[in-house]
């Protein structure tokens, strides 16, 4: 029988050995995922953290803008059977509060008098983009129908594409472009959208934090 | 400005030298790579951030494998809620049984990943203790600094962790 001091030691020399060589990527806070999704809350229960609000909020809005919404309204049509009873989950229930929020902002333009507020919330967008490239990486690894995770709308050169719009526009917002900034933002749909929605659950244009909570 | 470039190089010093061994701590108390490496990064950008301080520590290397250690046990917890997201999203009935596959793959040996999964499933301090002391080769008194916790308690821990995974693994466990 093994002792058990030589298996432990076996196994993290194995371990040591394995990392040695594991590429050490350059420190960027863009890349750290941040994905916080959780299920089965009961219908009307507000989100706790801010944070997840923002995610949860956008991985709704994203669920919306790339189909998958109708997946989980229509599931019996396309074939899928959604797993066990169906309470309101709480990414279900922050997609509605992403609506009213959205409705409630009546799209009165990207502000370039609040840069710092502006900047965070493209910097939260490009967060979030990688954590739907993540997100769809993960999905179809796990066994996800590809059909239902389409791969056209996750495709890495589409969300690169996003990255480089965001890019711009956070170029543009740091100089107060406002005409670089609206030009970028509007050539992906939903995308200033989105921006919107952050910049009101932050407080910045004035939309009323009850609506978003 | 001169300053702020020797702390910017000693920070990318430290980072470059230690990352490599905190990805695989992370990678034993996860059990996947891409979790592992997300670990590391938040981390490090939390150290980046309190740089100032930490640098002034005997240990900064045990600041970090502190964040680490706690927020693994975090990571985890997300994890499981996710994979429940996203099993509510789409499933079939036979996908309903089909086993999640971890994103990462394996990284060890067959002996390797059990012994690493037996450790993970030991209760969360036990499994921090363990990682800590056969990984790093850490002396029960630098793990107890890590960890914020007595020198008493580690030894316990170590003691109660040892004998449980000689059970899981059926190995003897001459100590």
């Amino acid at each position: 029988m093994s002792t058990l001091d030589a298996v432990a030691r076996t196994a993290s020399a194995e371990l040591r050995d394995r990392f040695a060589d594991h590429p050490v990527p350059d420190l960027d806070e863009s890349s750290v995922r941040v994905v916080e999704l959780v299920a089965g809350e009961p219908q009307g229960e507000p989100p706790a953290r801010h944070r997840l609000v923002l995610v949860a909020a956008a991985v709704a809005a994203a669920v919306g803008a790339f189909g998958l919404g109708s997946l989980l309204a229509d599931g019996g049509d396309r074939g899928v059977e959604l797993a066990g009873p169906q309470p309101l989950t709480r990414v279900e229930w922050v997609q509605l509060a992403n609506e009213q929020c959205a409705a409630a902002t009546a799209r009165p333009g990207l502000p370039t008098d609040d840069p710092d507020a502006l900047l965070d919330a493209i910097a939260g967008e490009r967060t979030f983009n990688r954590v739907l490239q993540r997100t769809a990486t993960d999905a179809l690894e796990r066994g996800v129908p590809s059909e239902l995770v389409d791969p056209t709308r996750f495709a890495r050169d589409g969300l690169d594409a996003i990255d480089r719009a965001l890019a711009a526009a956070e170029r543009a917002a740091r100089v107060g472009d406002a005409a670089t900034l609206d030009a970028q933002l509007s050539a992906i749909p939903a995308l200033s959208d989105r921006i919107l929605l952050r910049l009101a659950q932050a407080g910045a244009t004035g939309c009323a934090p009850e609506a978003a909570s | 400005m001169g300053e702020t470039i020797a702390t910017d190089a000693a920070f990318d010093d430290f980072y470059r030298r230690e990352y490599r061994l905190v990805v695989g701590l992370g990678y034993a108390l996860c059990g996947d790579r891409g979790s592992a490496e997300d670990l590391a990064q938040d981390a490090f950008l939390a150290a980046r951030r309190e740089w100032e301080r930490i640098a002034t520590y005997e240990r900064p290397d045990a600041w970090v494998r502190r964040v680490v250690a706690n927020r693994a046990v975090s990571l985890r917890r997300h994890r499981s809620a996710e994979q429940r997201a996203l099993a509510r999203w789409v499933t079939t009935r036979s996908r309903r049984d089909a086993p999640v596959s971890d994103p990462g793959g394996a990284v060890l040996s067959e002996e390797s990943e059990r012994f690493w999964a037996a450790v993970r499933a030991l209760p969360t301090r036990q499994a921090q203790v363990v990682a800590l002391h056969y990984i790093e080769d850490r002396p029960v008194a630098e793990i107890a600094s890590i960890l914020d916790v007595a020198v008493g308690t580690v030894k316990t821990h170590l003691h109660a962790a040892r004998a449980a995974l000689a059970r899981a693994l059926d190995c003897e466990d001459p100590s």
